[in-house]
């Protein structure tokens, strides 16, 4: 990998977009100890009935999985670093709204230990898994016709070789740009998830409020990058 | 038999999905009026059951009288006809009207008014008063359910026969709080309508504390329900209840007691349509009993339900305004 700063192109990231491995042997194996459980086949019908609605739930249970995996070779051949995901919280009822697919381009290097780097997020490639919620997201709130990324830069961070460190930067969104600190993960020196808070009125951005349910205006921002 | 398949199958007019955890939502309180679930759905709740639930809808469709009517502020209607077929009989289980008023999303009044099963029984069988702050507290006083377990739109013996059957909705006053991890609620209840008729005394109390996680698409704790018997001695009936949605279109639902155990799969295959085979175990049951419910919500305004066991079937069709 290139350590003088151009975009790393065809990054394979060791780490999930979902957030943790899902293998679909482990998925199939779980169901079907779930079914053997549960269920006793005992006649003929039953059993066809059972065992098809097994293949149903087994193929349920996979398909995810699958679809996020390929989803992510996909988007690494694009030349992106990661994706960045945020979880807000609602009310009446603490409903959390997670928005993910977020993707990453940018510049690094990586000299001396230390991180340098700008890094842009495609708020059009966000959801949050509900189309009018998409929309408005980004059609009334972050309205990414006029700003359609959002950049996070860091200069000379310090890396551990491995573990937790805080670092500091500074978030441009809607137009405005504010310090930006947190919380970083690193993982076999290269896979990076760093976590931070940002107020939505600090930039700009009315308070998302959808018949009756209003949205917390802290939102907690999650980069998951791998930086070789 | 027939009554107690009856029984079993009568979806509840509560009518909420707890399940709905698997989209973020830990409790009731975002789509219902009734922080419990059931009952008459706020405009965000319109809104999300033609979002995320049915198969298909244009928009506005989920509003009053597919969309004729705009949301409003101040009064929220639901109107509902549940309609079963068995194949010894079919007859219309539930016909009614619910209305909340509300002064600022802050205070409520609530009422329901109908008639119930085949023989049009005309009953009141929600009517409250509320105030909340929309965020953490909650309380009630009047005639409804309290929290007890997983307000399940499907509602197994094992509830029913915890005084949670059709009809059954208490006199209480109950509280409830809430934070982004735990819910904790008490009711106290006191009485039945039809106490004094029948010589009944329905009085005691329920609590029920809830976990849920942020982002682990759990709600999971332990209910109480204590109900004094003739003699003046306290009934107990604890369960532990959970429901998780590991994904979207998959999660699992479990309630259990000291002589009751329910669970139970559900699978989206295809957004709208569900799959739920589940087993049951009640103390009025001899053995397990297993069955599938298949669920169908093609479009707001109406959804279809067929259950299947192994000696048996039924088809429930609901229609609401």
């Amino acid at each position: 990998m290139n350590k003088s700063g151009e975009i790393a192109k065809n990054t394979t990231p060791e780490i999930y977009p979902i957030g943790f491995e899902c293998g679909p042997l482990s998925l199939a194996l779980i169901s079907q100890s779930i079914w053997t459980i549960i269920l006793e086949p005992n006649k003929d019908g039953v059993f066809k009935m059972k065992t098809f609605l097994f293949a149903l739930t087994l193929m349920c249970a996979t398909s995810h999985c699958i679809a996020n995996d390929l989803e992510s070779i996909i988007r690494n051949l694009e030349g992106e670093l990661g994706t960045a995901k945020f979880e807000a919280v609602g009310n009446p009822g603490f409903l959390t709204i997670e928005g993910d697919k977020g993707s990453i381009t940018g510049k690094y290097s990586k000299a001396g230990g230390k991180l340098t780097g700008s890094f842009d997020i495609n708020l059009n490639s966000l959801s949050t898994d509900m189309e009018l919620r998409d929309e408005h997201m980004k059609t009334k709130y972050l309205e990414t016709k006029k700003y359609p990324k959002a950049t996070l830069t860091v200069e000379n961070v310090v890396l551990p070789k491995d573990g937790y460190f805080k670092f500091a930067g500074k978030l441009s969104l809607h137009g405005k740009t504010n310090a930006a600190s947190g919380d970083c993960l690193l993982k076999e020196a290269v896979n990076f998830e760093c976590k931070f808070k940002i107020a939505l009125t600090d930039y700009g951005i009315a308070i998302p409020e959808w018949k009756g349910v209003t949205v917390a205006k802290d939102v907690n921002i999650v980069v998951r990058v791998a930086l070789k | 038999m027939l009554i107690l398949w009856s029984a079993w199958l009568l979806s509840n007019p509560l009518f909420s999905f707890p399940q709905n955890v698997r989209f973020g939502y830990p409790t009731c309180a975002s789509c219902h009026v009734n922080p419990n679930g059931g009952g008459v759905l706020t405009p965000y709740g319109r809104s999300t059951l033609s979002e995320a639930m049915t198969t298909w809808s244009y928009n506005g469709e989920e509003n009053l009288l597919y969309g004729l009517f705009k949301p409003s502020k101040r009064i929220d209607v639901a109107a509902d006809v549940r309609y079963l077929v068995l194949p010894e009989q079919r007859f219309s289980m539930q016909k009614e009207f619910e209305f909340a008023l509300n002064w600022s999303r802050y205070i409520y009044g609530v009422a329901s008014s109908g008639m119930y099963g085949p023989l049009d029984t005309p009953d009141s069988r929600r009517y409250y008063l509320m105030a909340t702050d929309q965020k953490n507290f909650w309380i009630k006083a009047g005639r409804f359910f309290p929290n007890y377990g997983i307000m399940s739109n499907e509602h197994y013996m094992l509830y029913r026969g915890r005084n949670f059957n059709q009809g059954q909705e208490t006199w209480n006053v109950e509280g409830i709080y809430r934070n982004n991890w735990i819910e904790i609620s008490a009711a106290a209840v006191l009485g039945h309508p039809d106490d004094q008729q029948f010589g009944t005394k329905t009085e005691g109390f329920t609590s029920r504390i809830l976990i849920t996680p942020p982002k682990w698409k759990l709600t999971t704790g332990i209910s109480f329900l204590g109900l004094f018997d003739e003699l003046g001695y306290l009934q107990p009936y604890p369960a532990f209840s959970a429901i998780w949605a590991p994904f979207k279109q998959l999660w699992f639902e479990t309630q259990a007691g000291e002589e009751d155990a329910f669970f139970r799969i559900g699978v989206e295959p295809y957004r709208g349509f569900s799959i739920k085979p589940q087993v049951e175990h009640t103390y009025l049951d001899e053995h397990p009993k297993y069955s599938v419910i298949l669920e169908w919500l093609p479009r707001p305004h109406f959804d279809v339900q067929a259950v299947f066991e192994s000696e048996r079937y039924i088809f429930m069709y609901h229609f609401y305004i």
